[in-house]
């Protein structure tokens, strides 16, 4: 008897996509849109699916399995472990393995809806960042513009200050990409770790820093260098 | 607090190539004037410019942390330069110095070279 519990794995299943999507690009932001509705529904129905399988073929689940609270625990958090296990997998005399279950079907249409979301958001967010980076200085960026973000965040963990490291110096280090690029995927790369708003706020004081003081600055060291070098 | 980006300043300073290649070619351009020096007759120079030749050989520090080292000893050293022998060795020091603040586009490099230039050109070496 299946009742109206189904509505719970359902549920689990829906959160555990949206934190899927969430987990990958931090971010509330323009998280709303047509593909990740589809993409937390496909996570919703293989979790509802997986819990009318555990019922309908009473399905042993060990001590967990033994209550209804465990059943929709393990149709919710594993539907698409589940629909991967052995349970959908037939052995053939050859030794090969083939999946005759759902997990493929499925992960078909998983992975159009994210891909097509992370289109959606790319999209979006290369617009903005061509409007925001643009001028900029990428060199004194690169260093200053996360320094003036990661002073004001808490949250950064030392394993993402290291990897925003690496990210940015594959930027700096790359001899063939030209700075406008650059300019924009240094906007994009920050903006995982940000959002749009805080990213726009660190790059209009950083314009507003560089617009009264670099531009003079290496006029004056070029000024500075043609008299060192009357003496040398 | 400085662990707020300590992690990534520490790693973006070890990671960068472009500040290495860079600080690679000061050190080479600014070898002359440097060993002119350390071999000359100034003590007070012979000795600040060892400590450049030791900086140029350290692999622990960074580029950056190496370039920021050589500005802070050109900065002690820039109020003898006026008497002394080897003027134009500094002075051609310094000019890369402006030129590798120029390049890397460092505001506090760029800050620190403008500075130690200008307190010599206040000297009226310039």
């Amino acid at each position: 008897m299946i009742g109206f519990l189904w509505i719970w794995p359902g549920l689990i299943g829906l959160i555990v996509g949206f934190s899927e999507l969430l987990n990958r690009y931090k971010s509330f932001e323009r998280m709303f849109n047509i593909y990740s509705v589809i993409y937390v529904t496909i996570n919703f129905l293989a979790s509802v699916l997986v819990y009318y399988i555990i019922i309908a073929y009473d399905i042993k689940l060990g001590d967990i399995g033994k209550n209804d609270i465990g059943k929709i625990m393990v149709a919710g958090l594993g539907a698409m472990a589940f629909l991967r296990s052995s349970f959908f997998t037939y052995k053939m005399t050859n030794d090969k393995v083939i999946e005759v279950g759902p997990a493929a079907f499925l992960g078909i249409f998983l992975n159009a809806a994210q891909r097509q979301f992370d289109q959606v958001l790319s999209e979006y967010n290369l617009k903005k960042m061509k409007a925001l980076m643009g001028g900029i200085n990428f060199l004194s960026a690169s260093k200053d513009l996360p320094i003036l973000i990661l002073s004001s965040m808490r949250v950064l963990s030392s394993d993402e200050q290291k990897e925003l490291s690496d990210d940015i110096l594959k930027l700096v280090n790359d001899t063939n990409t030209t700075t406008e690029v650059k300019n924009v995927a240094l906007g994009t790369v920050l903006l995982k770790y940000t959002g749009m708003k805080l990213l726009i706020e660190a790059v209009v004081i950083l314009k507003d820093i560089y617009k009264n003081k670099v531009t003079p600055d290496i006029d004056k060291i070029k000024n500075m260098q043609q008299q060192l070098n009357k003496i040398v | 607090m400085a662990d707020r980006y300590g992690v990534f300043l520490s790693s973006y300073n070890k990671g960068n190539e472009y500040m290495d290649k860079i600080t690679r070619g000061f050190f080479e351009k600014i070898k002359y004037d440097v060993d002119v020096i350390v071999s000359g007759t100034e003590e007070l120079l012979k000795n600040k410019f060892q400590q450049i030749l030791a900086i140029s050989q350290n692999t622990s520090f960074s580029s950056y942390d190496k370039i920021m080292a050589v500005a802070n000893i050109l900065e002690d050293v820039v109020k003898y330069a006026v008497d002394s022998a080897y003027k134009r060795n500094i002075a051609s020091i310094l000019s890369n110095l402006l030129e590798v603040a120029k390049e890397t586009e460092d505001q506090y490099l760029i800050d620190m070279a403008i500075k130690i230039v200008s307190a010599i050109s206040a000297s009226t070496l310039i």
